[in-house]
C-alpha cells in the first residue's frame, strides 16, 4: 500500500549521489548502516507509539528521519514528520494512522535501499 | 592538517562525516556520545567540533556550553534535521561558529568545515613580532628589524588593549592579516571570538547577509533565518578585510553598527545589539573614493580608531635577508629539502635588486618554488621563477615598461595593454611534464605549487583577452575587481603599453 508515495519513488538516487560527491562506495555503505540500524529503531517507534510515549516518538522519529535523509527519502520523512507533530495531540486514532502510514513508506524505502546497498 | 571531532550517535552520520573530511586531508575523531566526546575535546584539543543538536539524553546546546568552558575559542559546526529549527538559531546565538541540516551536502560542508579549521589557526596561532627569524618558530612569524617595521610592531603595542576601531592599511602581501591577528591576541577580548570577512571575495548581497544576518524570505533563496558574523561574533573581534571593496549599502549598515553597536538582519525589522570590536584593512586609496564618492567618509573617519601603515617590502630592503632566510627555514622543513644551505651571493643580489609588487607574501611563494626547483645544496639565480630575474634584468636596462597595475583601462585605443607573457613561463601544456618532474623528484606541497601555475595561467590569459581591462577581466571570471588586484600583484603581471603596428602615419 502507498500513501503520500503514491506515482513517486522512495528516493533518489541522483540527488543522494551528487549529495555525497559522487561517491558510489559511501553510498552503498551508508545503505547498508541504514538497513541493519532502521529496523530496531522501526520497532522502538512502535513500542513507543503504543506505549503513548511522546519523547520516545520524537526521538525515535528524529533518528529515522536522519537516517534516511542521506537517500532522499522524501516521502518517508515528510510523514515521520507529521508523525512528530501529531503525537503531542494524544489523539490515539490518528497517531495510528500516521503510524500505519509510516509502516507503509518504511516499506517501500527498504526496498529501495536493499537495491542502493548493492 | 587539522583535526575535526564528530560527536554524533547516528552512525551514518560519523562513517560519512570522516570519509569526507579525512579526503580533505583532515584528521578526525568521533564520540557517539556528549559524555565522550567532552572527554575527546580536552584530550585531543581539536580544530573544529560537528556536534548533533540532539544527542541522545542530551540537548547539544548544553554539550555546546560545556565545550565552550573548555575551550571558548573552538569553532562548533552542529547538525541539525531540520533547516528551520529554532535551536539552530539559538545555538548560533550562543556562539556556535554555523549549522548544516541534514541530508548533508558533503562537497559544501567540506569546505565549511575547512574554513572554520583556517577560523581556528586565525584564533589561536600566536603571531610573534620579533625582530628575529630564529625566534619562535612555532608560532606565525611577523618578521622584521627595520625601522619601519619597529614603528608597526609599536603601534599595535600601543592600540591592541584599547577597544577602538583600527585601520590596517598597506600593499597587497604585506601582511595585513598579521596584524589584525597580532591586535586581537593582545587584546582584553583575546579569549572571544576573531572572524575575518573578505569583503571583496563576496558580491555585495551576500556579503550583507554574511555580516548582519538575514529573515526567512528576506530574498529569493532565503528559506530560513540565519546569524550574521556581528551577532555571532558577540563579545569578539571581526576582521574586515578589503573594506574598500564595501559596497555602500554595506557601508551604511557598518557605520550604524561602528556608531551605536546595533543593526537589523536583511529582512528583519528586530533591532539586534551586539559588542564586536571592528578592525578593518584595505589596499584602497580610501581618501580618493571619498572624494569619488565611492567610500563614505563618516565610515573612514569612524574606522580610523587609529591607522596602522604596513610598509611594502621595497621601503624595508633591509629586512629582505632576514625575511628570505626564515622562509627558506620554513620551506626546507616543508619541503623536506633539509639539504640546501643557503643562497649564492648572485642569487640575494638578484633578491634585493627585486621590487616585490607582491610583497611578504610573493617571497613566501618565490623562495619556496626555488627550493623545488634546486637540485643542489646552493641556489642560484637559475632556480628563481624566470619571470623575477627577467624583470630585474629589464629593470636594469630600460625603464620602458611600465608595471602601474593600479589602472584598470588603457589610457587610449590607440596604446593598447599588452599581457607579458614571459617565453619561459610555463604555459598550461607544460602542467602534465612540471606535475611529473615534481612527483619524480619526490616533491611536496605540490597542490599549491600547480594551483598557482594554474591560477596565474588563467588571470594571465583572461587579462591579455579583455586587453587589460580589470573590469570584463572580473566578469568572465566570475571574480571580484579586488581579487583581480590582487592576483595581479600577487603573479606580478605587468602590464605594457605598445603603439600598435598598423598606426597611420600623417602625410
Amino acid at each position: 500500500m502507498n500513501t503520500l508515495g503514491d506515482g513517486q519513488s522512495a528516493t533518489d538516487r541522483d540527488v543522494a549521489l551528487k549529495r555525497l560527491g559522487g561517491d558510489e562506495k559511501l553510498l552503498s555503505t551508508l545503505a547498508k548502516f541504514f538497513l541493519e540500524d532502521a529496523p530496531g529503531l522501526m520497532t522502538q517507534l512502535h513500542n513507543d507509539v503504543d506505549a503513548q510515549n511522546i519523547d520516545g516518538v520524537l526521538r525515535r522519529a528524529h533518528s529515522l528521519r536522519g537516517l534516511s535523509a542521506t537517500f532522499e527519502a522524501l516521502p518517508f520523512q515528510q510523514v515521520a514528520r507529521e508523525l512528530e507533530s501529531v503525537v503531542r495531540s494524544m489523539n490515539q486514532e490518528l497517531i495510528e494512522l500516521k503510524w500505519n502510514q509510516l509502516k507503509a513508506e518504511y516499506e517501500r524505502l527498504f526496498a529501495e535501499v536493499q537495491r542502493l546497498a548493492r | 592538517m587539522g583535526l575535526v571531532l564528530v560527536i554524533d550517535d547516528d552512525r551514518s552520520l560519523r562513517h560519512m562525516l570522516t570519509q569526507s573530511l579525512q579526503g580533505i586531508e583532515l584528521e578526525v575523531a568521533s564520540a557517539a556520545t556528549a559524555e565522550e566526546g567532552l572527554t575527546l575535546v580536552s584530550e585531543l584539543r581539536p580544530d573544529v567540533v560537528l556536534l548533533d543538536i540532539m544527542l541522545p539524553g542530551r540537548s547539544g546546546l548544553d554539550v555546546l556550553r560545556d565545550i565552550q568552558a573548555v575551550d571558548r575559542r573552538l569553532p562548533v559546526i552542529f547538525v541539525t534535521a531540520d533547516s528551520g529549527s529554532s535551536t539552530a538559531i539559538e545555538a548560533m546565538q550562543l556562539g556556535a561558529y554555523d549549522y548544516v541540516s541534514k541530508p548533508l551536502d558533503l562537497p559544501q560542508l567540506n569546505r565549511l568545515v575547512q574554513a572554520a579549521v583556517d577560523s581556528r589557526r586565525l584564533m589561536s596561532v600566536a603571531v610573534a613580532l620579533s625582530a628575529d627569524s630564529t625566534s619562535d618558530q612555532s608560532g606565525k612569524p611577523f618578521v622584521g628589524r627595520s625601522p619601519e617595521i619597529l614603528e608597526v610592531f609599536k603601534a599595535i603595542g600601543r592600540v591592541a588593549a584599547q577597544d577602538v576601531p583600527v585601520l590596517i592599511r598597506g600593499e597587497s602581501g604585506t601582511g595585513k592579516e598579521l596584524v589584525a591577528q597580532a591586535l586581537y591576541q593582545h587584546s582584553h577580548r583575546q579569549n572571544q571570538p576573531f572572524m575575518a570577512i573578505n569583503c571583496a571575495a563576496l558580491p555585495d548581497t551576500l556579503l550583507e547577509s554574511e555580516l548582519f544576518g538575514h529573515e526567512k524570505g528576506a530574498f529569493t533563496g532565503a528559506d530560513r533565518r540565519r546569524i550574521g558574523k556581528f551577532e555571532q561574533c558577540h563579545g569578539g573581534t571581526i576582521f574586515l578585510d578589503e573594506v574598500g571593496d564595501m559596497a555602500p549599502i554595506v557601508q551604511g549598515k557598518v557605520l550604524r553598527l561602528l556608531q551605536d553597536q546595533r543593526f537589523e538582519r536583511v529582512g528583519g525589522n528586530e533591532t539586534i545589539s551586539t559588542d564586536v570590536r571592528v578592525i578593518a584593512a584595505t589596499n584602497r586609496p580610501l581618501e580618493e573614493m571619498v572624494e569619488a564618492k565611492t567610500f563614505r567618509a563618516d565610515l573612514l573617519y569612524r574606522l580610523n580608531g587609529m591607522t596602522i601603515f604596513l610598509p611594502p617590502l621595497r621601503h624595508r630592503r633591509e629586512d629582505i635577508p632576514l625575511l628570505l632566510k626564515h622562509f627558506l627555514a620554513r620551506a626546507q622543513q616543508s619541503l623536506n629539502k633539509m639539504n640546501i644551505e643557503g643562497m649564492s651571493p648572485e642569487c640575494l643580489d638578484i633578491l634585493m635588486n627585486y621590487s616585490w609588487p607582491g610583497n611578504v607574501r610573493e617571497m613566501q611563494s618565490i623562495v619556496q618554488q626555488a627550493v623545488l626547483n634546486s637540485i643542489g645544496p646552493i641556489i642560484i639565480p637559475e632556480f628563481l621563477p624566470r619571470e623575477l630575474t627577467q624583470s630585474v634584468l629589464n629593470a636594469g636596462e630600460s625603464g620602458s615598461s611600465w608595471t602601474d597595475l593600479s589602472n584598470s583601462t588603457p589610457k587610449s585605443t590607440d596604446e593598447p595593454v599588452r599581457i607579458v607573457e614571459d617565453p619561459h613561463h610555463p604555459t598550461i601544456a607544460d602542467l602534465g611534464a612540471f606535475i611529473e618532474s615534481q612527483l619524480k623528484s619526490n616533491a611536496t606541497e605540490l597542490y599549491t605549487a600547480v594551483l598557482d601555475k594554474v591560477e596565474r595561467y588563467l588571470f594571465t590569459r583572461v587579462l591579455q583577452e579583455t586587453n587589460g581591462n580589470q573590469s570584463q577581466a572580473a566578469e568572465i571570471l566570475g571574480v571580484t575587481r579586488g581579487k583581480i588586484r590582487d592576483r595581479i600583484a600577487v603573479f606580478n603581471i605587468s602590464m605594457e603599453r605598445r603603439v600598435r603596428a598598423d598606426t597611420k602615419v600623417e602625410g
